[in-house]
């Protein structure tokens, strides 16, 4: 048996068996079909649609009214069947498409986010970049100073100590100057700078003293000692106290003529430390004696 | 008659051979056209009328089921892929 012959013949024998007046299975079907297609999407979705269905289902009920056991009510109860879950399908494609496009617009939204996510964290990154270039420019610009200071620093101080270099074998042509463990001595005789007896600084002991304290202006970062020395002629006492005048007279006059005084440390040994023979003449006169030491050590002063 | 026609090659484009919920209403469809056009020949205008009625209904139920099919899919589709978006999107 075909299909359609399957549903012709079904509410046949379904009315035989039940009676003129019950309402055929199509019918019955019909009205159900209806009544799940009007609690789907249809009314909200299709509503046109659902109102053909319930047309068709009202033409069949007054069919069924008119004639019940007619072959024209089944067949238009099939109708308004079909009709009804047309309506329902309908309502339910509508329903889909609308899931579709929502989501769809989800979609949408969602790759927007993401976008904007991963162009927050490019620019966080590339704002990182831009900072960590800043800092490696600033390292890079102040790294550069640094090495043009520390050359040019190399270049005076080259500069300075050729000058004094040179400013100490210039007076080493006229005046004592050797180096020992302390650092470099200049040797100023006492003859030449004083009178016997006496702390002041004699008119023709200037020129010397002159040239010795250029010289040591040339030393800046060296701190000097002067030592005043005597024979052994004399107490203790008063060889003390002139040749810790005699030092004083010195650096008093150096520091005049421009050597820093902070750098100039002053003092009398007396007869103590002598290099030569006191029993001679020309031996006292060399123990009578002023000595600059350039002290061997740099100081920070400058 | 022409309505009817129109209707089962309506459901045949739509691709309801291929949907196994509108493929029995197709089928139902082109089976009364065949009877209508028998109680035609048999001279039975009137039961050919509401054969080729119940065929159109079968036809257009058969377009219908298919088109919600398709819609259904497209929609699950759609969502799987924001779910899939989303999921990739956390990471």
């Amino acid at each position: 048996m075909s299909v359609a012959k399957f549903w012709i013949a079904l509410p046949l024998s379904a009315l035989l068996a039940c009676g003129a007046h019950l309402a055929p299975k199509e019918l019955v079907d019909a009205r159900a079909a209806y009544d799940h297609a009007a609690a789907s999407n249809a009314p909200r979705l299709v509503p046109a649609e659902l109102h053909v269905a319930r047309e068709s289902l009202d033409l069949a009920e007054r069919k069924f009214a008119d004639d019940p056991d007619s072959q024209d009510t089944v067949d238009s109860a099939y109708i308004a069947m079909r009709k009804a879950q047309r309506a329902e399908a309908l309502g339910n494609a509508a329903a889909a498409s609308a899931s579709k496009t929502f989501a769809e617009h989800e979609q949408t939204k969602t790759q927007q986010a993401i976008i904007e996510n991963q162009q927050g964290k490019l620019q966080k990154t590339e704002s990182q970049l831009a900072q960590e270039r800043d800092t490696l420019a600033k390292e890079r610009d102040s790294l550069a100073k640094q090495k043009q200071m520390t050359e040019e620093e190399r270049q005076k101080r080259i500069e300075a100590e050729k000058k004094a270099q040179d400013a100490m074998d210039a007076l080493s042509k006229s005046l004592a100057v050797k180096a020992d463990t302390r650092g470099t001595v200049i040797t100023l005789s006492g003859g030449v700078l004083f009178a016997t007896g006496q702390a002041t600084i004699l008119p023709g002991a200037q020129a010397q003293l002159n040239q010795v304290a250029d010289a040591l202006k040339t030393q800046a970062e060296h701190h000097f000692t002067i030592e005043g020395h005597t024979d052994n002629q004399g107490t203790d006492a008063i060889n003390n106290d002139l040749s810790n005048r005699r030092a004083n007279a010195v650096r008093d006059y150096l520091v005049v003529r421009g050597v820093a005084a902070a750098a100039i440390t002053a003092q009398g040994v007396g007869s103590t430390q002598p290099v030569a023979d006191n029993k001679t003449t020309e031996g006292r006169a060399m123990n009578r004696r002023v000595e600059i030491i350039v002290d061997r050590a740099v100081t920070a002063r400058n | 008659m022409a309505s009817s026609e129109g209707a089962i090659r309506g459901a045949q484009e739509a691709g309801a051979q291929n949907v196994p919920a509108a493929t029995l209403y197709l089928q139902l469809a082109e089976e009364e056209r065949e009877m209508a056009l028998a109680l035609v020949k048999d001279d039975k205008n009137h039961r050919a009328e509401y054969m080729l009625a119940r065929s159109e209904a079968d036809a257009e139920l058969a377009v219908a089921l298919a088109r919600a099919a398709r819609a259904q899919a497209e929609a699950t589709k759609a969502t799987e892929q924001v779910q899939d978006l989303k999921s990739r999107g956390g990471k």
